[in-house]
């Protein structure tokens, strides 16, 4: 594990082009970017931009047309499926913008649901599962599924499935998206709290008031990065 | 475990896809458990004896048509120098009344030659088999008993020796067979039938089974059994030409009981078959639609990072649980349904004692439905987890169709499920409308208001006639003197079934001999009783002199150019005396029969025991059949031999096996019909929820509840469309195999052709408009959201 | 033209309701280009499918023209709807299974309009649009860009006074995006009256008022 302040992401080249019959698409052209241990950092851009190839691209979820991907100092290229799995399952924590709790399982299955996969005793399970939901403040939601919660809740329950397992780096895409205001800066409170106890956040969003709120801002536009700066926080 | 309770509440939470996929199941394979059993006891399971595929039934062909008998004189030779055959014995059905122990009861029991146990390798466990000299002219008579009956009069250890009484004959009890044995077919008791001594110009028939030599196949012994039927017709009989057109004929007993009962038994597991496969293609569908609905969560798990087999083993899970769950529902359905279905089952199925739920067949059928599941719910899965699964992450699809080959695949499923269906329809509208019409076949006779009684009269004293006429003479007055009775009177023979005897007379001009004829003896007030259609003259009344009536067909072989009223016909073999005719009736026939009967003589009671007393009545037979009862309790309390039913519950015994696969493949169809139209009901109802963004658009853009409505309703009929066409085409392609159980209908029959079809279309359209009306509430706004 | 009096848009959730849209009200005058700002779930497209009448399920009163929809029932609406109204859409949602053409033809299809006539307007439309060439294609063979041209075509089709857009350039490039607020420019200056959804400064500029909008209120 790369210690603080060492390059934890870094993407030289990235680009991805998406070939239909008659067209390429070029969603990503040359991506350069570097994250550092412990740095919450902000991609925003207008809407068809790439933010969300990216984000991807950086999960594991999707694979870049050319360039390279190094996590934690190892090269991602190479992996298999299965490994890509593992890494996904230990480095990565996600949040949706459309949350994606899965509806048959309730606040504690969901979860625990990454851990299940890291085929973790149960004992340690459920210590992990509760500690998670305490700091997102839904422990006494356990039992319920996700039906019964608002959009916030709901949203304040996958961040807890996001970090209960520990991972390198939390990817939000458009947390705040399917919310309220007020729903979304509970969230996004909560993100800085995360962030503030050392945790690396990289969020995709297009609004630049909760862009603000990162260490540091990535622009995007048309699949390239045109400007990063370090943000002033704006609410301090 | 964890999967496994997933598993549970996953189904819990989607209760309409469980139950469906579960009944569907259940069905599928209770439906095919329930007849493969029942095939499985009649047709594939060998027959419960040692070298059972050597047991045979030997017969003889006269014209090619299989007599069912062999000619004594062919049988004796055949005992003496047949080589392919280990062992030979005849035997023959007899029902006898057993008095002396309790009350006088009927028992179902063979007479049959000695060797008759050797042939089907059975030794008794008390006491001794027949031996050759237990055949001998005057030697006692000695009787087998079966476990059953011997359990059934106390078990007794010492009843070897004792004096059983059978028709008012002492038998000495020889033994007691093994439990279970009951050959041919359940016998309770083996008595010795003694060859009678053949006078010239006379024969007897016997129904024969042997055990072929090891390594014999059949064809050999039928070649030697012919080649020793010529010697026989070279030293004895001049008459070559009869010999000439015979041949024998050598199947297993196995054939000989079931044969006709195969193709039936067969064209049904057919049925339930296809049924099979739509449950199959059913719960295919459900899956394909479930996985799909399910992309995202599977995507949000890949992204969680499952290995991608544990969320095979959960698909596997799942899949097992509603197999599992149908399954043992679907065993529910023949433990149910297996006692009803051999209730109504035609009597050489019934007949099989021991048809008992197969354990194989239902691990077929669930193992085939499992299969179903794994393969159906694995795939699509499988390949959403491989595919781009970031959009449907994103929750931004931008697609407004489905993924084409899950939906090619699906319309597939739903036009196969539709042709299945169609063809069952039409097997079973073609077999309803045979039932129909073997139900209302022009009789020549009016079997309403009629009452038979089938009374076998046992004891030497009733036989040569007199008495047993006097027997009858009684009973047909008791009746006359009830109120409401038209008509009484008795007959030797039943009147459509069989022949008690059949001749070939001299023509009246030309001295040629006729075709032949069967022979009836009746009293007078029979055929009026039976309801026989008079044509011309009179029939005889009680007080008029003898006089013969024959039937149209036989007047018109006999008198082809005059009336023969009044003409005289001498019948030297049957009755010794010229006798006038006094009267033509029509020819009867038998309901579903597929040839008619023999021309027909009817000729006064002489010489044979009365068998038939028919009475017509007014109103309600039941005081007829109490008089009748009362009057044989009155007259000899043991003769306990007799069935009594009106004409047309017997008219109706004769389509009993037509009802019954009728109403077999009435019940598979109408199963199919639903499971296709549930099917069908699913993929629409799938499709419009898949295709919400589309119709959402297309309101947008202005269209209206009546064009979505129709844009709907074609997709959907579209499939039934194809589902009906390429069922039409099967249906074409498959019906004449129904041919020989048809009964009147051309298996292309126009109107089952024309109304299946329409059938089909309507339930496909009830099928498809709630969905579409569904879609029509489609709000437009899903356009503008991106969820 | 249009006219919005105290328009509100809730839903019933457990003990209350949630409120999309609260006191809008509003006038658009014909020939405007309009542009609705505001964060995610500020109530934008909600108000874009209200004036479309696509959504029927909103209080107060609504003036087009001289009808009060308000007091219409749902198949007046319809007919409003199919009379003024043509909508662009972020995702195009051009149908897969349909080519350029057939697509164009939709709207007209729903209209009434006889075969040879709208094979006319069709053909018309692709030569003012510029996509003759492309008339045979399927969406999937088209870039997003020239899928939202074909969108757009589709909406301006029949000669609604009204054109609402959400987010019409959201999935594009900004060359592409550029290209189709020209095209709004262009439409605009023909009569067309032009309400758009989006979170672009620089494609609002293109119009000529903005009105923010903020957890269902007007700012």
């Amino acid at each position: 594990m790369a210690t603080d302040g060492q390059a934890l992401i870094q993407l030289k080249g990235i680009k991805k082009v998406f070939l239909t019959d008659e067209v390429e698409t070029h969603a990503l052209a040359d991506v350069h970017l570097e994250i550092r241990q412990g740095e919450y950092v902000a991609i925003s851009g207008p809407s068809g931009c790439g933010k969300t190839t990216l984000l991807s691209i950086l999960g594991l979820l999707d694979t870049p047309s050319d360039g390279e991907y190094l996590l934690d100092g190892h090269a991602v290229a190479g992996l298999d499926a299965g490994d890509r799995a593992r890494v996904r399952n230990r480095q990565i924590g996600f949040i949706f913008q459309a949350f994606n709790l899965i509806g048959d399982l309730t606040v504690y299955e969901n979860v625990e649901l990454p851990l299940t996969y890291r085929g973790m005793a149960s004992s340690e399970r459920k210590e992990r599962v509760h500690a998670a939901l305490d700091r997102v403040g839904m422990s006494h939601r356990v039992k319920h599924f996700p039906a019964q919660l608002s959009g916030g809740q709901q949203q304040r329950v996958a961040v807890a499935r996001a970090v209960a397992g520990d991972p390198a780096i939390l990817l939000a895409d458009e947390p705040t998206g399917n919310l309220d205001s007020g729903n979304g800066e509970q969230v996004m409170d909560l993100l800085r709290e995360l962030h503030r106890n050392g945790a690396t956040i990289c969020m995709v969003t297009h609004d630049a008031r909760y862009a603000a709120h990162a260490d540091r801002s990535i622009n995007l536009f048309d699949g390239r990065v045109v400007d990063e700066q370090p943000t002033v926080p704006a609410h301090a | 475990m964890s999967d496994l309770r997933t598993a549970f509440r996953s189904l819990r939470h989607r209760p309409l896809f469980a139950v469906v996929a579960i009944l569907t199941l259940a069905l599928g394979i209770g439906a095919t458990t329930t007849l493969f059993t029942i095939v499985n006891a009649v047709l594939l399971r060998p027959l419960p004896y040692p070298h059972a595929d050597r047991i045979v039934s030997v017969s003889e062909t006269t014209d090619g048509k299989d007599q069912q008998v062999v000619t004594q004189d062919h049988y004796l030779e055949w005992q003496q120098a047949a080589h392919a055959l280990e062992y030979l014995a005849i035997y023959g059905g007899a029902r006898q009344v057993m008095t002396g122990r309790g009350d006088p009861v009927e028992l179902s029991g063979e007479q049959v030659s000695a060797q008759f146990m050797n042939v089907f390798g059975a030794r008794p466990v008390l006491g001794r088999g027949f031996r050759p000299d237990d055949e001998q002219p005057g030697a006692p008579p000695v009787v087998l008993l079966s476990h059953r009956l011997w359990t059934q009069l106390g078990a007794d250890p010492g009843v070897v020796g004792q004096t059983l009484t059978l028709d008012d004959t002492p038998y000495q009890v020889l033994g007691v067979m093994p439990p279970g044995f009951a050959a041919p077919r359940n016998a309770t008791y083996w008595t010795l039938r003694v060859l009678p001594t053949l006078k010239p110009g006379f024969t007897f028939f016997w129904q024969v089974v042997g055990q072929l030599r090891p390594g014999v196949d059949a064809a050999t012994a039928s070649s030697e059994l012919a080649a020793l039927n010529r010697r026989v017709a070279g030293t004895a009989t001049p008459d070559g030409g009869a010999q000439a057109r015979s041949g024998v004929v050598v199947m297993t007993l196995h054939e000989r009981m079931f044969g006709s009962t195969r193709k039936a038994l067969l064209l049904l597991l057919g049925a339930v078959g296809f049924l099979l496969l739509i449950a199959c293609a059913n719960v295919a569908n459900l899956l394909l639609a479930r996985a799909a609905a399910r992309e995202r969560e599977f995507a949000v798990r890949v992204a969680l990072g499952a290995p991608h087999w544990r969320l095979a083993r959960q698909l596997v899970v799942e899949s097992l649980l509603v197999s599992v769950a149908g399954g043992a529902l679907g065993l529910l359905v023949p433990l149910w349904s297996l006692p009803y279905f051999l209730r109504i089952s035609p009597a050489s199925v019934a007949r099989v004692s021991d048809i008992s739920l197969d354990p194989t067949v239902f691990a077929f059928a669930l193992g085939v439905s499992t299969l179903t599941g794994l393969v159906f719910g694995l795939v699509p899965a499988l390949a959403t987890i491989r595919g781009n699964f970031a959009a449907s992450l994103a929750g931004g699809a931008t697609r407004t169709t489905s993924n084409r080959t899950q939906h090619t695949l699906r319309r597939t499923l739903v036009v196969g499920e539709l042709a299945l269906a169609l063809l069952l329809l039409t097997g079973a509208g073609l077999l309803t409308q045979s039932l129909a019409r073997a139900t209302k076949v022009d009789l020549g006779f009016h079997p309403e208001h009629a009452l038979t009684l089938n009374l076998s009269l046992h004891g030497d004293r009733y036989y040569g006639g007199a008495a047993g006429m006097a027997f009858f003479d009684q009973l047909a007055e008791r009746a006359r003197a009830l109120p409401g009775v038209r008509a009484a009177g008795y007959s030797d023979a039943p009147l459509v079934e069989g022949y008690r005897m059949t001749t070939s007379i001299l023509m009246p001009k030309g001295g040629a001999k006729s075709p032949p004829m069967a022979v009836a003896e009746v009293s007078p007030g029979y055929l009026e009783a039976v309801g026989v259609e008079l044509a011309a003259g009179r029939l005889p009344g009680r007080n008029d002199p003898p006089g013969l009536v024959l039937s149209a067909s036989a007047a018109a072989v006999l008198f082809p150019q005059a009336s023969p009223i009044g003409q005289t016909l001498n019948l030297t073999s049957i009755n010794s005396r010229a006798l006038p005719i006094v009267a033509v009736v029509r020819d009867v026939q038998q309901p579903g029969a597929d040839t008619p009967r023999l021309p027909q003589l009817y000729v006064p009671m002489t010489a044979n025991t009365p068998y038939v007393l028919a009475v017509r009545y007014a109103g309600d037979p039941g005081p007829v059949e109490a008089a009748l009862r009362a009057a044989i309790k009155d007259r000899d309390p043991t003769q306990v031999r007799y069935t009594l039913a009106t004409l047309e519950q017997q008219m109706t015994q004769y389509v009993a096996t037509r009802r019954f696969n009728a109403l077999l493949i009435n019940v598979f169809a109408g199963l199919a019909l639903l499971l296709a139209a549930v099917g069908l009901y699913g993929v629409m109802a799938f499709q419009v929820t898949q295709r919400t963004r589309e119709l959402g658009i297309r309101k947008a853009l202005g269209a209206d509840r009546y064009r979505v409505l129709r844009f709907v309703l074609r997709e959907g009929m579209g499939m039934v469309l194809l589902g009906t066409v390429v069922g039409v085409a099967l249906s074409l392609g498959l019906t004449r195999f129904l041919a020989s159980l048809l009964f009147g209908v051309s298996p292309r029959d126009l109107l089952t052709f024309s109304t299946v079809p329409a059938v089909l279309m309507l339930v496909g359209l009830a099928a498809c408009y709630l969905p579409a009306r569904r879609a029509t509430k489609v709000d437009p706004m899903i356009a503008l959201r991106d969820e | 033209m249009i006219s919005l009096r105290n328009v509100e848009k809730s839903y019933p959730i457990a003990g209350g309701q949630t409120f999309v849209l609260r006191q809008i009200t509003l006038d658009i005058a014909q020939g405007e280009f309009v542009t609705f700002m505001g964060p995610s779930g500020a109530g934008k497209s909600t108000l874009l499918a209200i004036l479309g009448m696509l959504d029927g399920a909103w209080t107060g009163e609504y003036y087009l023209f001289d009808h009060a929809v308000h007091a219409l029932n749902t198949k007046k609406r319809v007919a409003l709807h199919k009379e003024y109204v043509g909508f662009v859409f972020q995702q195009y949602h051009l149908l897969d299974d349909l080519t350029v053409s057939e697509n164009l033809d939709i709207p007209l299809s729903y209209r009434d309009i006889r075969k040879s006539e709208r094979q006319a307007i069709v053909a018309d439309t692709l030569d003012r649009f510029g996509m003759v060439a492309k008339k045979d294609l399927y969406p999937s063979q088209l870039s997003g860009g020239q899928q939202q041209l074909v969108a757009v075509a589709r909406a301006v089709i029949h000669k609604p006074s009204i054109l609402l857009a959400d987010e019409p350039t959201g999935n594009l490039h900004s060359a592409q995006g550029q290209e189709i607020m020209e095209l709004f420019t262009k439409l605009n200056k023909q009569g067309t009256t032009i309400i758009q959804v989006t979170h672009s400064e620089t494609n609002a500029a293109y119009g000529n008022r903005i009105i923010n909008l903020k957890d269902g209120w007007i700012e």
